[in-house]
């Protein structure tokens, strides 16, 4: 422990950047220089990680994490500061990381209170960052309700006209979910104490030594399921996710959509499946089901929408449907692909709702009645926003294509009949995205919007559309390096579930 | 001479010394100032030379009073009163300075603050029954005044309802008291108030199912515990901010000491026979009160409902017999001291500075007083529990415990900690967000000694939630001892 | 025959001393106010120091119709240190009255009769001298001639004592007719062999309830109100903190006798009467505006307190002495606040005490601590004899801890009035200005704070007190088997 682990400086990063930010918020009010500095510091993370990226052992086996740090915390509960990446946390910790400059970015444009609005988002990438990273349940969970927080604020201080409903709305039901979650982590560490002999909050011990008796998982996964399932959100589990995303800034929901959904997938994988692995077989079906009545619910609400940003959020349901049904398919391909999806719809739902955020600005109403033609007044807009769509309705080439990829053909090995259902979402998908690609975007203008004179994108939104659009074309093409990171370290949790390669 | 017997007297001298300050009340302040600030170093200095390897009472004084009935001043700290007498030391020096500005008869108003902090440090450390009853009174009638001089409206009716509750309960557990006296005495072969004497007799289980009931009911007035509990809400909504913040943060505890310290150590047979009965109570009291809190329109008001809540969560704690559930229960004890001394300051802020408490009368205000909102937010947050803070930790342990012992009842429990979120957030946004009530365009933010105050408490709430070895490390002992009774009978 | 030998009437000394005092009060010219305040005084300080040196001499004199044991002498100590304050504080008042000197001859005569009453070994002695109390005291309430309601007063007090007599008299006739002996050990004796007998129980019945109309036990507390509420304050405080104390003594030693056969019926008969009164007198002072009488029905309820302890026996007599003494302490006292407010305010109704904690401060204090005291809270001394009956009551189980849950919630109950008064003069703003001092008054506050002082010191240091009451009560309770 001589030599500095670059994760810890990565987790306490951007809290130490959200005192900076405050602290110089305060000194100096002025916004350019707010920005400035939020922005530089919300960089420095994005550097480590980079660092971390380039540190980071391909090689070594499954199961194993890096970066480890293990400290004894709160002894007498037996709670200890254990954080860790693997393939599995490592991509979503770079999500995070990436998006935070580009959200900070993105903001520019924002005038009320920059100071605790940048200071949020940066105590926000912090949460996030011990999410994925922590692998001590208490820890854990700390860094899962510090999340809420900062999110809570968000909506509540920069969202729209139902702001107050869709913030305490988010809170409750996410909170709900967190305790009920809670409880099932008191049953998995008695459980553990049991056989350890001590109580120990530690995953890792607990994974490594503990084998949790049958009839005790049947009963502890659906609580933890039930935690995650909240978060993910899967129907019908869903309806806080709509009002949080509709009142929420661009820059709430871009975080909201791209990291804070993964929350409840990655836990799913990491605790759920890794810890209980007979209980995920046993309810394997079931899940699967929820799986695929997220994605055709999800994609029929989304056709119906005359919000835009509401449409994108419930594709986000259907989007979280086929992760859900990937894991729950029990199979290493389709098992793969959901998480990858995880990082996939992370990059694109950023970008789409970035778009959206850009032309609500700029336009002043998200409502597709009212819109329309907006390809000829703003065209650069317009083309990002078609790439967008075409990332996420899974066209080849781009990254949402290849987890929609792996899931059905892994899937397609264990369940034809189910993933032929399930494939159905992928034509709705396409419908409505492009439906409301010919209702808004193309068509003649109305002379209203002609009037307003609407700006097309300035230099601070085409930047972080540019650096997503890049990244989601190049991993399109080849998504090696993220598929290798995912399967190094999925494959345990594979083996455990007895899939079938 | 003890250096208890120093802290216990030097606020009593404070507070006599009030009474030659009726010509210069501006003095009066920085009196008490001084006295309580003293106290709290003396009681730092205390800490410093607490010895964590032993389990005995420490700073230890027996100095005979009253021989022939076998009372005696006994006075001593163990793990399990030492945190809430430096809790009881901190709050009082911290509630001096919040009410700085108080002119109003300000002798008489600091001398019974002192006088007050004499009787609740004397409860936390009397080792004699009858010296614990004693101070165990002499603290209800400070604040009978506190509340019936300073209050509001209906201050006449909440002081008298709060002293004859809490009276009535306090001579209840003085029989109970009598009944393990002679009983002890019978054993022992010679009378003996001593509190660890009577501790170490070890009752026959049919005396204790006698003696534990009345105990519990004295007790859980104080703790309050539904449906005992209708004298808090009226005592905080009238009280001065002071006189809440102690009364919630120090006198609450009182009830949660003396159950652990008297109902449970000494009667844990009859503790156990009776678990049910206080399993319910203490289910009923966070769910009624996270409910009744639901419904107020007076911030305070609402706070105080939730402190009933949260000192079921204590109730359970105690009750479950399980050593994190112990442990949590004593740890939020603590923490719910720092923790409601923050919300009921920040409620003074408001009710200071905007002139009502009503939530439906106030809004907007973060526009206003940004920083009194951000104290009051993050108040909020740390009592309903949010990770980070010791509110936290306190109900995970019980939580935890709560599991252990009681299974999947620990979902009801969840409950309390779901809706405390609920009301909390609901609460706020109606105060800080939504349009500015006319009569309030012109409030002004917190002033530096209320704002002071809170900091303190915030920095404790964090570091203590995010560190709480030290504090364990202090309470273990005693928590121990109590799981250890109930293994050794069972 | 044995005539008196010097030295048995040296042991008399404080008995004639009293005597001669109040004859040569009598005697001073019509306006010798001050005179016979000193006299007075002096005389009741230096039969106080008589009476202490006594302590632990223990003989029977007078062919065993007078013993001076600890029993006996701590009550007269009791009782002389209780007058004594009372005349003290009585000073200003006398100094207005017109017949100051009979105010305290007859003071004195009752004080006479008091010492006499712990002595007695027989009926006829306790009798006598009971009735020369009582008989000073209905006259007591006359001296002040410009108090209208003085007349009403005593002749209520008059008539209730007659007819309390007259059963007290019927009783002993029984007692007598059926033991035939008046002497109380005696008769205790022949009770013994006899067992218990429906005539005794008669006897025993009209005896208490006799002397329950002198202790004011409910329902023969009729009188108590009218005549502690009519009679000025600090006639008030004599009657009810000191010749009521004496009736107290009777009764005990009526328990005492009895207490061989009887002891389960006595002591229930004696319990239930207190719980009535406790009750009552609570309720009733519960519902009073004027803040004497609520005193006067308190002082009723206090009685019954009283008598929890001699129900108990044990440490529960102890209990009772304490309670005795503090009880007379505050009553006194508060009686000369009552005056003090009575001039200074122009009445004693609740409406008058408002704002007094401003305009009266040190007063105000005094009369704080005292109903402190009154309800029970520590560390006041009017604390430890109730927490003394509590805890000797729970000590014996059975029905005595149900005694013992009534006292405490009587006690609760009665704090409700008590801290009435003191939200009075705390927390509402005064309604009118003080009038102009008549006196200075200082003698009231005096005997008020040295009533407080003791309050308290007792109240914090309660050792030597309770060693003595210890010591009393031994020569006592060997008697009570309960």
């Amino acid at each position: 422990m001589n030599e500095l682990n670059l994760l810890n400086v990565l987790l306490f990063l951007p809290l130490l950047g959200a005192a900076v930010v405050f602290v110089g918020g305060t000194l100096n009010k002025k916004p350019a220089f707010v920005k400035c500095l939020a922005l530089v510091v919300s960089l420095l993370p994005l550097l480590v990680n980079l660092l971390m990226l380039v540190r980071y052992d391909y090689l070594l086996p499954a199961g194993e994490f890096q970066f480890l740090t293990l400290q004894d915390w709160i002894t007498s509960l037996g709670i200890t500061y254990t954080v860790g990446l693997d393939g599995l946390s490592m991509p979503l910790i770079f999500l995070t990381s990436l998006l935070t400059p580009l959200v900070v970015l993105l903001s520019f444009d924002e005038h009320k209170d920059l100071r605790t609005y940048f200071t949020l988002l940066l105590l926000l990438e912090c949460g996030l960052f011990g999410v994925f990273a922590a692998l001590d349940f208490f820890l854990f969970y700390l860094f899962w309700e510090l999340v809420l927080i900062p999110m809570y604020f968000l909506i509540l201080g920069w969202g729209g006209p139902r702001r107050r409903y869709a913030a305490i709305k988010f809170f409750v039901y996410t909170h709900v979910a967190s305790l009920i979650m809670l409880v099932g982590i008191f049953a998995i560490v008695f459980s553990a104490a049991g056989e350890l002999g001590q109580m120990s909050f530690n995953i890792l011990t607990i994974s490594e030594y503990v084998k949790l008796p049958l009839n005790l998982q049947y009963l502890i996964f659906p609580a933890l399921f039930f935690g995650f399932a909240v978060k993910i959100p899967t129907v019908p589990f869903h309806t806080w996710l709509p009002d949080a995303h509709v009142e929420a800034p661009t820059g709430g929901s871009v975080f909201l959509a791209a990291v804070m959904l993964k929350m409840g997938g990655y836990g799913l994988v990491r605790i759920a499946f890794a810890l209980l692995p007979e209980a995920a077989v046993h309810y394997a079906l079931p899940m699967a089901i929820l799986g695929i009545i997220s994605m055709l619910y999800g994609a029929l609400l989304a056709l119906a929408q005359d919000d835009l940003k509401k449409m994108i959020a419930y594709s986000s349901v259907s989007h979280m449907g086929l992760l859900l049904f990937g894991l729950a398919m029990l199979q290493e391909r389709a098992f793969n692909g959901a998480v990858l999806q995880m990082f996939a719809h992370g990059l694109i739902s950023a970008m789409l709702f970035m778009v959206c955020g850009i032309l609500q600005h700029s336009v002043g109403t998200r409502r597709i009645g009212d819109l329309g033609g907006v390809a000829s007044v703003l065209p650069r807009l317009s083309a990002l926003t078609v790439f967008a769509f075409f990332a996420s309705v899974g066209l080849p080439g781009l990254l949402g294509f290849i987890p929609e990829l792996q899931v059905f053909l892994g899937a397609f090995s264990a369940n034809k009949l189910l993933t032929v259902i399930a494939m159905l979402s992928m034509i709705v998908t396409a419908a409505y995205y492009l439906w409301a690609l010919e209702r808004a975007y193309f068509g003649q203008p109305s002379t209203d919007l002609i009037e307003k004179k609407p700006h097309d994108l300035q230099w601070f939104q085409t930047l972080p559309l540019l650096v997503l659009g890049l990244l989601v074309l190049l991993l399109g093409v080849y998504p090696a390096p993220v598929t290798d990171m995912i399967a190094q370290s999925t494959g345990y949790i594979i083996d455990l579930l007895g899939g079938v390669s | 001479m003890s250096i208890i017997t120093i802290l216990l007297v030097l606020p009593l001298l404070g507070a006599l010394l009030m009474l030659f300050l009726a010509k210069q009340p501006q003095l009066a302040k920085y009196v008490a100032l001084l006295c309580s600030g003293a106290v709290l170093l003396g009681s730092l200095v205390m800490l410093a030379g607490y010895d964590l390897s032993t389990t005995d009472y420490q700073f230890w004084q027996d100095t005979e009073w009253f021989p022939a009935f076998g009372v005696s001043f006994t006075v001593g700290l163990d793990s399990l009163s030492l945190p809430l007498f430096m809790l009881t030391t901190l709050l009082c020096f911290l509630v001096v300075l919040y009410s700085w500005d108080v002119t109003e008869r300000a002798p008489f108003y600091y001398g019974l603050l002192l006088l007050l902090e004499t009787g609740v440090l004397g409860v936390f450390s009397a080792l004699d029954f009858f010296l614990f009853y004693i101070f165990w009174e002499i603290v209800l009638i400070p604040m009978f005044f506190l509340i019936g001089i300073w209050g509001g409206e209906r201050r006449s009716y909440a002081s008298m309802k709060f002293l004859i509750y809490t009276h009535v309960a306090s001579l209840i557990m003085l029989l109970a008291i009598g009944a393990m006296y002679f009983k002890a005495a019978d054993v022992l072969g010679y009378y003996t108030f001593s509190i660890p004497e009577i501790t170490s007799v070890g009752f026959d289980l049919s005396f204790q199912l006698l003696v534990f009931p009345a105990l519990l009911f004295a007790f859980c007035v104080k703790l309050p515990v539904v449906p005992v509990h209708t004298w808090l809400p009226d005592a905080h909504v009238e009280a001065p901010t002071a006189a809440s913040v102690l009364l919630a943060g120090v006198l609450l505890k009182m009830g949660g000491y003396g159950l652990i310290r008297v109902a449970y150590l000494i009667n844990p047979q009859a503790a156990q026979q009776y678990t049910w009965l206080v399993v319910v109570l203490a289910l009923l009291s966070i769910v009624y009160g996270s409910f009744a809190a639901f419904t107020q329109d007076d911030l305070k008001k609402l706070i105080a409902y939730s402190s009933i809540s949260h000192m079921g969560f204590v109730l359970i704690g105690i009750a479950s017999f399980e050593e994190h559930a112990v442990m949590g229960a004593v740890f939020q004890m603590v923490a719910h001291g720092l923790i409601s001394a923050m919300l009921f300051m920040g409620c003074g802020v408001i009710q200071h500075h905007a002139g009502t408490r009503l939530i439906s009368r106030l809004g907007g205000l973060y526009g206003k007083m940004p920083a009194a909102m951000t104290m009051l937010v993050l108040a909020f947050f740390a009592s309903m529990g949010i990770p980070g803070f010791m509110g936290f930790l306190a109900e995970f342990s019980v939580m935890l415990g709560v599991y252990h012992a009681f299974g999947w009842l620990v979902l009801l429990v969840a409950l309390g900690a779901v809706l405390a979120v609920g009301y909390y957030l609901w609460a706020f946004q109606r105060v800080a967000f939504g349009s500015l009530p006319t009569g309030l365009t012109d409030c002004k933010d917190i002033y530096w000694y209320e704002l002071a105050p809170m900091l303190v408490l915030l920095i404790l709430t964090i570091y203590f939630g995010l560190q709480p070895n030290m504090l364990l490390a202090y309470m273990s002992d005693s928590v121990y001892k109590l799981v250890s009774l109930v293994s050794t009978i069972m | 025959m044995n005539s008196l030998t010097l030295e048995q009437l040296i042991l008399l000394l404080p008995e004639l001393l009293l005597l001669l005092m109040a004859i040569f009060v009598m005697l001073l010219p019509r306006r010798a106010h001050k005179m016979a305040w000193l006299l007075a005084s002096g005389g009741l300080a230096v039969d106080l120091a008589m009476c202490l040196s006594l302590w632990n001499t223990n003989v029977v004199i007078m062919d065993g119709a007078y013993s001076i044991d600890n029993f006996a002498v701590f009550i007269k100590v009791l009782l002389l240190g209780l007058a004594l304050l009372n005349v003290i504080g009585s000073h200003d008042f006398t100094d207005k009255v017109y017949r100051a000197k009979e105010y305290y001859a007859l003071l004195l005569t009752a004080m006479l009769g008091l010492l006499i009453i712990p002595s007695a070994t027989d009926f006829i002695t306790m009798l006598v001298a009971f009735e020369l109390v009582s008989i000073a005291t209905y006259v007591l309430p006359m001296a002040e001639l410009d108090n209208p309601h003085g007349g009403e007063a005593a002749l209520k007090y008059f008539l209730s004592g007659a007819f309390a007599s007259a059963l007290i008299l019927y009783g002993l006739s029984l007692l007598y007719g059926f033991t035939g002996t008046l002497n109380l050990v005696a008769c205790s004796e022949v009770m013994f062999m006899l067992g218990v007998h429906p005539v005794l129980v008669l006897a025993l019945v009209l005896l208490l309830a006799g002397f329950g109309y002198k202790m004011a036990l409910v329902p023969f507390h009729w009188w108590a109100a009218d005549t502690y509420t009519g009679s000025s304050s600090p006639t008030t405080g004599f009657l009810s903190g000191v010749t009521q104390k004496g009736a107290f003594v009777v009764a005990l030693k009526i328990i005492v006798v009895y207490a061989a056969v009887l002891s389960p019926l006595a002591s229930l008969l004696l319990g239930l009467l207190c719980v009535v009164t406790m009750t009552v007198g609570n309720v009733l002072a519960l519902k009073q505006q004027d803040v004497k009488r609520m005193i006067a029905y308190s002082s009723v309820a206090h009685a019954g307190n009283i008598g929890v302890g001699f129900v108990v026996g044990g440490s529960g007599v102890v209990g009772s002495f304490v309670h005795i003494l503090a009880h007379a302490l505050m009553a006194i006292a508060c009686f000369f606040v009552l005056q003090l407010v009575l001039e200074r305010k122009g009445g004693t109704s609740l409406r008058h005490f408002r704002g007094l904690g401003k305009q009266m401060p040190a007063l105000a204090a005094a009369m704080m601590l005292l109903l402190l005291s009154f309800g029970g809270v520590p560390p006041l001394l009017g604390f430890w004899g109730k927490m003394l009956m509590v805890v000797s009551a729970v000590g014996l189980g059975g029905w005595y801890t149900v005694l013992a849950l009534i006292l405490v919630l009587n006690s609760a109950l009665s704090l409700v009035y008590y801290a009435a008064v003191i939200r009075e003069m705390y927390m509402r703003p005064a309604e009118q200005e003080l009038l102009p001092a008549t006196g200075s008054g200082k003698s009231y506050l005096l005997a008020v704070w040295l009533a407080v002082a003791l309050l308290l010191g007792l109240g914090l240091l309660p050792n030597l007190l309770t060693e003595i009451c210890t010591g009393a009560a031994s020569f006592v309770s060997p008697w009570m088997p309960w």
